[in-house]
Order: C-alpha cells, then sequence, then structure tokens
C-alpha cells in the first residue's frame, strides 16, 4: 500500500492534473452574425470562426460544466447555463461580442441543464434541481419558479407567442407551461423514458410544432398548444440533441452511436444518416444561413455537416 | 516531475489491480471493485432498479458497460470532470466533500479515491485488458479454536493474461449472520462472535464465493466411534458434527422408527396389523424389510404422487378439470412403474398435445408467461432462482439476464392453451437491449432461432453432469426424509447458499445418478441410514441442533396426511367435493377441491410453490380450529365413530384407550398415561359421562404435538 504523507502529497498536486483526453462539447451556439460559433465544455467557453472552425479566443465563465448557451433575441448578449455538479446551478449573462460578463442569475441548487430567452431582458432556466425559473436580467431577480417535473429538468423552449414555455424532463414528460402566470397547462407523456431535449420548428404555417428525443430511442413530433403528439420515429440509437433545419423541412438528430439522422417531420422516415463523431454525440447547432449542421461530441470532437441537399 | 507522474510512481507499488502493462487504470477490474466495496452500488443505494439521487448503477456491478455509460456519459459527461478530475462528482460524493446522502464511502487521502481520480486524469479510458478467470479465497473452510478468535481473510483474482493480484483489499466480505462474527472492512479480518457454522459471502466483480467458518459448540470432543455408521451418509454426518462437537442422540425405538418411516414412505400411520408384523420381524432385517415394503406399497405411489404432484404444481385450470386429472394420473403411472427421473422429466418438458389427452403437456399450462415458465421451469429442475436475473444478472450466482431471457425465449415459442404445440413465432424482449432475446441454455450457449429449444435444454439438464438437475431433486427428497434440506430454501441452491453438507449432497446426487435417477433407491438409501433413525430425543449438547442431524427432527405432518389420519384414527372419512366417499386426501388430484377439513388443516393450492409451506406447519388459525373446532369434535361424537363402535361392542375403556394410542402415536400408553386415564374414567358416574370422558381422551390425544407432527 503506498503511504499516506504520499497520498497527501499527490491529492495536493491533482488540481493541476488535466485529464488525457478532452471533455465533451456540450453546447453549440452560433453567433448573431454568421461569422463564428461559441463551444462550451468543461474546458470552458471558446469561439471559433466559421466555417473553417480555427480557434478565435475564449471566453472567461465561472461555471464548472457548462450545459447549454443561448443568444439573445437582438444578439447582444450570451445565456451560458450549468454550474457546478450537485452543489448550484447558475446562468451566467456574457456581453456579446465582447465577453464580458454582465451577470450571474444563482438559485437553483444543482445545474442548470438549459437555458432560453423569452425576451431580450428575460430568460428561463432548468436545472437538474427540478426547477425552472424564469429571471428579468436587469433586476437580475426570479419572476416566476415553476414546479412540477419530478425529476430534472433537461431542456425548454418558448414559443413564438412567448406566454408559453415547453420543458422536458427526466420524468419522461413534456410540459406545457404558461409564462406569465407560472401555471402548468398539461403534460404530455407520451415518452417512455427520460427526455432529452426539445427543438422548436421555425416558422411554418399552422400550429406551432415541436421536436423532442429521448432515451426511448424515439423522436417524438407534437403540437403542444393543444396537447397532441403528432407521430413519431423509432431510432436504432437513442438520440441526445435535436435541432430543426433553417426551413423547418426537417429534423436533425445526433445520437449515442455519433451518427446525425435527418428526419422528415411529415412521414418521420429517416432521409439521411450521416456519420458525425466517434462515440456520443452530444451537441448539435444549425447554421441559419449557410444550411450547416455543427455536431460536438466526446473527446471534443466536432463535425461540421453539409446536409446533401440533392436528397429529397 | 509532473504531478500525474509523481501520484503514478506512488500508486504503482500497491496499486495492484491497475492494469499492470499499459499503467491505465482498468475500468471493469479497478473502478467497479471500488464502487462495489464502497457500497455504492447495493440495491440499497445506487445499485437499486431506480438508482439513488438521479444515479444509477448495475447491481454490484454486473454490467459494466451499463456503469460505464452512468458514470462516463450521461448527462453530458457531468459526473467525471475531464478538466478538473478531482473536482468530479464521482470522487467528490463519496468522500462526502460535498453533500452525500450515502455518507463518506471513500477516505479523501485513501488509495481508491486517488485510482478514481486517476483514472479520470487518464480520461476515463475503457480499458479491460485482462478477464477475470478465477476468484479464490483463504481459507475456504476455517475451523476456529474459540469464540473471539480473529482470522485474516485473503482474496486472489487470476486474470486471463496470467497475472495473479492480491484483491483482497477490493473484495467484499460479508456474513451471512452479522452477529455471529464481523468483519474489519478494511483489514478483511474476521473476528468470531458466536459459535456454530457461519458462511461468508466474498464478491469480487461479478464473483461470488462462500467462505466456512466453524466455531465448535463445546468445548469439549465428543466421540463418535460408538454412532452407528450405515452408509456414506453417516460419514458426512459425523464427520461435521465431530467438527462441531454436537453429541448424537441414539438411535430411535422401533415403533418411533416405524411410525416416521410409515408416514415419510406412505403419508399413512401404521396399522395395528402393521405395528404387530414389525415386532414380530425383530432382526437386523427388521428395518431394511419394513423400508422394502413399503416402498413397494401401493401407498407408496399414492404418496409420492402426491409429494410429485405438489412440486409440479398441478391443479385444475380455469373451468377445466380434465388436463389435471390426466396429468395426474400420468404421474401416478410413472411412479408405480418406477420411471427414472430424468426420463419423466424430458416427457414433461419436451411434451405437445392436447392436454385432456397427454398429461405432461399440463406442464404447460401450469403458470401463465414464457417468463413465468423459465422460473418455474429452473426452480423446479435446477433448483435456482433464475427469477432474480429478471431486471438485473443475479447478485449472488453466475446467472445473467440472458439466461433469464433466453430460457423464456425457449418456452416463447409455444402455444399453451389446451393444446400445447410450437409455433415457432413466439418471444420475449430482452428488457436491456430491447430487442428479442435469445434462445439460451441457462450459463451454457446460445441456440439455433428456428429449432424448438426444448429438446436442447431437456438433454443438457438430464446430462448426467449437469451441475444442478440431480442435486436439486436430492435435495428435496432428503428434506422429505430428514426435514430439512441440505440445501435451504430447496429451490435456492447456488454457491453463496453452501449446503450444510456439500460433499453429501454430491455423494447423494452421484449415487442418484449412477442408480439410474431411481426414486424409491435415494430414499432407501436415506432411511437405511443411521441418521434417520436417530431418536427425537436431545441431549444437552445437542438441543439447539436444527440442521446437523444430531438428532431426529420434529416436522408437522402434512394437512393432507393429517386429514387421511383423523379420518382412520375416528373412523369417519372426510368428504372431498364431489369425490367418491373414502377419497383419500392424499389421493385427490386436484388440491382445490371443496373440503372444510384441508382448509382448516392448510393445505397448499399450488398456485405457487408449496415447499415454503411444507415448512409453516400451520399457523394460530390453524391449530385453533384443530382443537376448537368441528374437525374433531364432530366425528369424535358422531354415532358412526369408531369409538362409538367400540363402546357400543362393550369394549373396556382401558382397551380403547390402548388401540387409540396404537392408531394414533404407533405406540401403548406408558404406566403414566394408561393410570391417569383409568382414573378418570372410574370417575364416571355413569355411562353418558364415561363417554364424554373418552371423547375427550381422543380429543387430547388428536391435538397432542406427538401426534400432530412425524418425529
Amino acid at each position: 500500500m503506498s503511504s499516506g504523507l504520499g497520498i497527501r502529497a499527490c491529492l495536493a498536486l491533482l488540481p493541476a492534473i488535466a485529464a488525457a483526453a478532452d471533455p465533451p462539447v456540450t453546447a453549440i451556439a452560433f453567433a448573431p452574425d454568421g461569422e463564428s460559433v461559441v463551444l462550451a465544455s468543461q474546458a470552458g467557453l471558446s469561439v471559433r470562426d466559421w466555417p473553417d472552425l480555427n480557434p478565435v479566443r475564449k471566453l472567461s465563465t465561472t461555471l464548472v460544466n457548462i450545459h447549454d448557451m443561448a443568444f439573445s433575441p437582438d444578439g447582444r448578449s450570451l445565456a451560458v447555463a450549468g454550474g457546478t455538479p450537485s452543489e448550484a446551478g447558475l446562468a451566467q449573462i456574457l456581453a456579446w461580442p465582447g465577453g464580458v460578463s454582465s451577470c450571474e442569475l444563482h438559485g437553483h441548487d444543482d445545474s442548470v441543464l438549459a437555458v432560453a430567452w423569452m425576451n431580450d431582458s428575460a430568460i428561463a432556466t432548468a436545472s437538474l434541481d427540478h426547477k425552472i425559473v424564469v429571471w428579468d436580467v436587469i433586476t437580475r431577480q426570479p419572476i416566476e419558479r415553476l414546479k412540477g417535473h419530478s425529476r430534472g429538468v433537461s431542456n425548454l423552449c418558448f414559443l413564438r407567442d412567448k406566454d408559453v414555455l415547453i420543458s422536458s424532463g427526466l420524468d419522461q414528460n413534456l410540459r406545457v407551461w404558461n409564462s406569465k402566470s407560472g401555471k402548468m397547462v398539461r403534460t404530455l407523456n407520451n415518452h417512455t423514458k427520460e427526455v432529452h431535449e426539445l427543438a422548436l420548428r421555425p416558422a411554418t404555417e399552422g400550429l406551432p410544432m415541436i421536436a423532442s428525443v429521448s432515451n426511448d430511442h424515439t423522436v417524438r413530433l407534437w403540437q403542444p398548444t393543444i396537447g397532441r403528439m403528432v407521430r413519431f420515429a423509432q431510432l436504432s440509437a437513442t438520440p441526445l440533441a435535436v435541432e430543426w433545419l433553417a426551413d423547418g423541412s426537417q429534423v436533425a438528430v445526433a445520437a449515442t452511436d455519433g451518427y446525425v439522422r435527418l428526419i422528415d417531420p411529415d412521414t418521420v422516415e429517416v432521409l439521411q444518416t450521416i456519420p458525425a463523431v466517434r462515440g456520443w454525440a452530444y451537441s448539435l447547432a444549425v447554421h441559419r444561413s449557410d444550411g450547416s449542421l455543427l455536431v460536438g461530441g466526446q473527446n471534443g470532437q466536432l463535425k461540421r455537416i453539409t446536409p446533401d441537399s440533392s436528397r429529397p | 516531475m509532473s504531478a500525474f507522474v509523481l501520484l503514478m510512481a506512488l500508486l504503482s507499488p500497491g496499486d495492484e489491480a491497475a492494469n499492470v502493462k499499459t499503467n491505465s487504470v482498468d475500468f471493469d477490474n479497478s473502478v467497479i471493485p471500488i464502487l462495489t466495496k464502497a457500497g455504492c452500488n447495493t440495491g440499497a443505494c445506487h445499485g437499486a432498479a431506480v438508482g439513488r439521487g438521479g444515479f444509477r448503477l448495475s447491481l454490484y456491478g454486473g454490467d459494466p458497460d451499463f456503469d460505464y455509460r452512468s458514470i462516463v456519459l450521461e448527462l453530458e459527461g457531468r459526473r467525471v470532470n475531464l478538466s478538473r478530475p478531482d473536482k468530479s462528482l464521482l470522487v467528490l460524493k463519496p468522500t462526502e466533500s460535498i453533500e452525500h446522502g450515502g455518507g463518506t464511502r471513500l477516505e479523501y487521502e485513501g488509495t481508491d479515491a486517488v485510482l478514481l481520480t486517476k483514472w479520470i486524469a487518464q480520461g476515463t479510458p475503457r480499458v479491460q485488458s485482462e478477464r477475470l478467470d478465477q476468484f479464490h479465497v483463504s481459507p475456504e473452510v476455517h475451523v476456529a479454536g474459540r469464540v473471539g478468535a480473529e482470522l485474516q481473510l485473503e482474496a486472489t483474482a487470476h486474470f486471463t493474461g496470467g497475472t495473479e493480484v492480491n484483491v483482497t483489499q477490493w473484495t467484499v466480505f460479508t456474513p451471512e449472520d452479522a452477529a455471529a462474527l464481523t468483519i474489519d472492512p478494511q483489514t478483511a479480518t474476521a473476528r468470531l462472535l458466536r459459535r456454530g457454522r457461519h458462511i461468508v459471502v466474498a464478491r469480487y466483480l461479478d464473483r461470488v464465493v462462500p467462505i466456512e467458518i466453524i466455531v465448535p459448540l463445546s468445548d469439549t470432543a465428543v466421540e463418535m466411534a460408538g454412532a452407528p455408521r450405515h452408509n456414506f451418509i453417516d460419514d458426512e454426518v459425523l464427520q461435521l458434527l465431530s467438527t462441531l462437537r454436537i453429541p448424537v442422540s441414539q438411535q430411535a425405538d422401533s415403533l418411533t422408527f416405524l411410525r416416521r418411516a410409515t408416514l415419510d414412505l406412505t403419508g399413512r400411520l401404521p396399522t395395528i396389523d402393521g405395528i404387530g408384523e414389525f415386532l414380530n420381524a425383530s432382526g437386523p432385517q427388521q428395518r431394511k424389510q419394513l423400508i422394502d415394503g413399503l416402498l413397494n406399497s401401493a401407498e407408496f405411489n399414492e404418496y409420492w404422487t402426491l409429494q410429485m404432484a405438489k412440486l409440479l404444481r398441478i391443479r385444475s385450470q380455469a373451468k377445466d378439470s380434465q388436463g389435471a386429472s390426466t396429468y395426474h394420473k400420468w404421474l401416478k403411472n410413472q411412479i408405480a412403474n418406477g420411471t427414472p427421473y430424468d426420463e419423466m422429466t424430458r416427457e414433461i418438458l419436451t411434451a405437445t398435445g392436447d392436454t385432456h389427452e397427454v398429461g405432461p403437456a399440463n406442464f404447460y399450462r401450469t403458470v401463465g408467461g414464457a417468463r413465468e415458465q423459465a422460473e418455474f421451469a429452473s426452480e423446479l429442475f435446477m433448483g435456482n432462482r433464475l427469477r432474480c436475473a429478471n431486471c438485473h444478472n443475479h447478485p449472488l450466482d453466475r446467472w445473467t439476464q440472458d439466461d433469464y431471457h433466453g430460457l423464456a425465449a425457449i418456452f416463447a415459442k409455444l402455444d399453451t392453451g389446451r393444446v400445447i404445440k410450437v409455433n415457432g413465432r413466439g418471444e420475449v424482449t430482452h428488457p436491456r437491449t430491447g430487442a428479442a432475446a435469445m434462445a439460451r441454455i441457462p450459463g451454457e450457449r446460445f441456440l439455433e432461432d428456428d429449432c424448438d429449444g426444448r429438446e436442447a435444454f431437456a438433454a443438457w439438464l438430464t446430462n448426467q453432469q449437469n451441475p444442478y438437475f440431480a442435486k436439486a431433486f436430492v435435495n428435496r427428497l432428503w428434506k422429505s426424509m430428514m426435514g430439512r434440506g441440505l440445501v435451504e430454501p430447496t429451490d435456492d441452491l447456488r454457491a453463496t447458499n453452501p449446503a450444510t453438507h456439500p460433499a453429501l449432497l454430491t455423494q447423494l446426487a452421484d449415487d442418484f445418478v449412477r442408480h439410474n435417477y431411481d426414486l424409491r433407491h435415494t430414499l432407501r438409501r436415506i432411511a437405511l441410514s443411521a441418521a434417520y433413525s436417530r431418536s427425537p430425543q436431545t441431549l444437552p449438547g445437542n438441543r439447539a441442533d436444527n440442521r446437523f442431524y444430531s438428532h431426529a427432527l420434529s416436522r408437522p405432518l402434512q394437512p393432507e396426511v393429517l386429514a387421511d389420519a383423523l379420518s382412520d384414527i375416528t373412523g369417519i372419512a372426510a368428504q372431498y367435493g364431489d369425490a367418491p366417499s373414502g377419497t383419500r386426501a392424499v389421493a385427490l388430484f386436484d388440491p382445490n377441491i371443496k373440503s372444510d377439513a384441508l382448509d382448516i388443516l392448510g393445505r397448499c393450492r399450488r398456485t405457487d410453490s408449496c415447499e415454503a409451506d411444507d415448512q409453516a406447519g400451520g399457523g394460530l388459525s390453524r391449530k385453533l380450529h384443530l382443537f376448537n373446532g368441528e374437525l374433531i369434535n364432530r366425528r369424535n361424537s358422531d354415532p358412526d365413530s369408531r369409538l362409538a363402535k367400540l363402546i357400543a361392542a362393550g369394549r373396556k375403556p382401558e382397551k380403547i384407550v390402548e388401540q387409540f394410542y396404537q392408531l394414533a402415536l404407533s405406540r401403548n400408553p406408558d404406566e403414566r398415561e394408561r393410570t391417569y386415564w383409568t382414573k378418570q374414567v372410574a370417575a364416571a358416574i355413569d355411562a353418558e359421562q364415561r363417554q364424554e370422558i373418552m371423547e375427550d381422551f381422543i380429543w387430547s390425544l388428536l391435538t397432542c404435538r406427538e401426534f400432530v407432527t412425524n418425529h
């Protein structure tokens, strides 16, 4: 056995040690001008140029783990969400493009897994502590605390009228909230395992539609305002991240097999299965003007994908 | 020197479980044992089916793939921090550097926490350079000199690459009875607190092995030289008794032996004529002749058909009693014809056809569903609880989810309506993969998808080398004769629930196989042992013994046997549903037939295993009914009863007392009993009061412990 003194010495030195592998890329956000992209991992925040992905700079953050990022509607702020696992969850607002921290929103007991902007001065955060908090980022005060999920809340999105908030949870449910009153409107409970992410379909005619992905290997399409699950696709791997292509014509899903699948929302047919990273693909973002996808995965992997437009 | 290199250098001397070739920490062989040793993956903690605190691990690390996903990949890798390894939840929680519901499981400065941190610093590699080949503990068996003694336990892992590692530090040693001994988890030193035979289960990775520790029950050696030895059974039983220093009781007297053997082999009490014949046949062959006569009797066939019917859970289905009747008749023929048990089993397992015509095909109507069928078949024919491997790999045995769902997949291909036939389509979903499970011989091999796997399963099961089949059956025969299985419960044979006499169980099984799986042979072997012939009278040194066979164990009569005995003694037969008058309870094929007597006596309805019921001996309700209800009293006062007829025939009270003693207890009243009842009868003022006293006498006889037990 090693001596206690030796081990003590080692532990004192351990904080300086970084792992032999890069941490996974857990969140991706394209800058409002589309010229750069922000990447998040346990290593912090880094900005790369687009489309070459060359490192540009690092952004300073107090978060130990980062799980989500979102630019404000006016493009002047970047909300970064995460926390210290099992201890505290917070969102940090950084001025864009400067990167200076303008405020930190503390109030969760565990990591914040998702953040979404309600408008330029309000955000919602979803945490593993089972709660959703709507914040006024000017006053840094909570506006509403939404309680209803029985396990961690994994993702959030606002519908276009901004009064309706949809959340997904590890309790297998999606919940529809009135963000002004803080009241839960309904629960969508067709998933049979933990739900990881949600994505709102870009503006199309008709009722708003969202896509959700779950450990039950399904991608489900919903009309949340009427509480209807429209249809679902069953996949051979567990989907972890979901986005809509910019025109809303297809759903892109990143999964544990490292592939990205493009799915027709009308037929739920998988149109393309594209290799992206080795291992789990955690994060996914769609460039709003050039139509490319950026996928982040284990060991800091990044992959730019241009969907084959010749295929349906 | 960098901190990491320094850390590695410091760890290396004691870091034996790390991969010595690559110096990468081996997740499967090093990380998981740390979590197991710390108790993180127990059923009470993160090994629970739903996990704990949102973090789930496989039970006792039985599924390393799952654990790796949970620890490294889930929730975007939040449980390990690759940038700041020491800030990883995996380290902070068990060292209680942050709040942890499970308290402190690892010392912050201990080697385990450092090893976990080192693994994270290496980038959480999924390395398993070698697979565990064998796991040994030392000692395997130990006889301690005294209470208070200490014993150092050691564990060694042998890996497929030839590496031999002392894994004592990462082995979990769990005493079966925490009050009997304690084990220091840091040093693996056992301290013995109580006399007796104690089992400690040692767990490393997916292996569990038992350690047997004995502290003799006395400080004085006992003399076994004079104890009778009739066959190998006695050698094994006496050897352990000698080790434990438990003295043996005398051999039972002839009439006690007669009653015991007759009840065990025929489910009946000896008749008065039978008692006379037995006593007349005194001599060295007396007991052998008795046993042979009983084994070859029609009563044996009837009673052992009941015993087997209980094991097979033969019972009527809803609105269909024909199948059970056909099954029962088939079984009775097998018993009467002396069909070997392996042959009988093959016929049961591979049966197809109309259950109204093909008796053994009813096996597939006994329980509903392929999984239930797998559980039933494994418990019945293998004495193994495969059911534990439904949701997770069996924590205390070798069975995996592949084994459980694979065996179920064999049975899933059957239509189990009135006609049993192979449909070839059925399947069961493997809960881990979500896909159809592949048919599999448990612990052995997967089967081709398009075959009827029952043939292969039956062939494997009844192969002479099968390690479960014969042992499971002889253990049940032993329990039936001796009152306790060599392994208890009898459907839970596994390495971590070892037999009290492992060598004896093996010898009995080998002997059974050598003698063509002959039920009668093994029963005869047991019945003719000196251990079986022991007196139930205890000695000061063996009074507490209930498992080492130093004296005969007293057992409650089975409900059917007791019901028949009451009918025989009182002379008033019980009525069972619409069965012909005079039908004996042991001959009924349907356990659900209408019968107040069997309800009161606590029958098993065979919807589940009856083996627990046999041990129970009835509860308070049964005893109150027996003592105060009409079951005895109504028949006692019946004008057609044996008592009424004897009185009417002018038989003297003392002769009536003698006859009932012989019928119920297979003996004459002793002087004290005779005197007591003579005085009671003499005090009667008239015939009516005399009859009441005689009825009281019979009531007391039929409710006494000596009557309602086999001893």
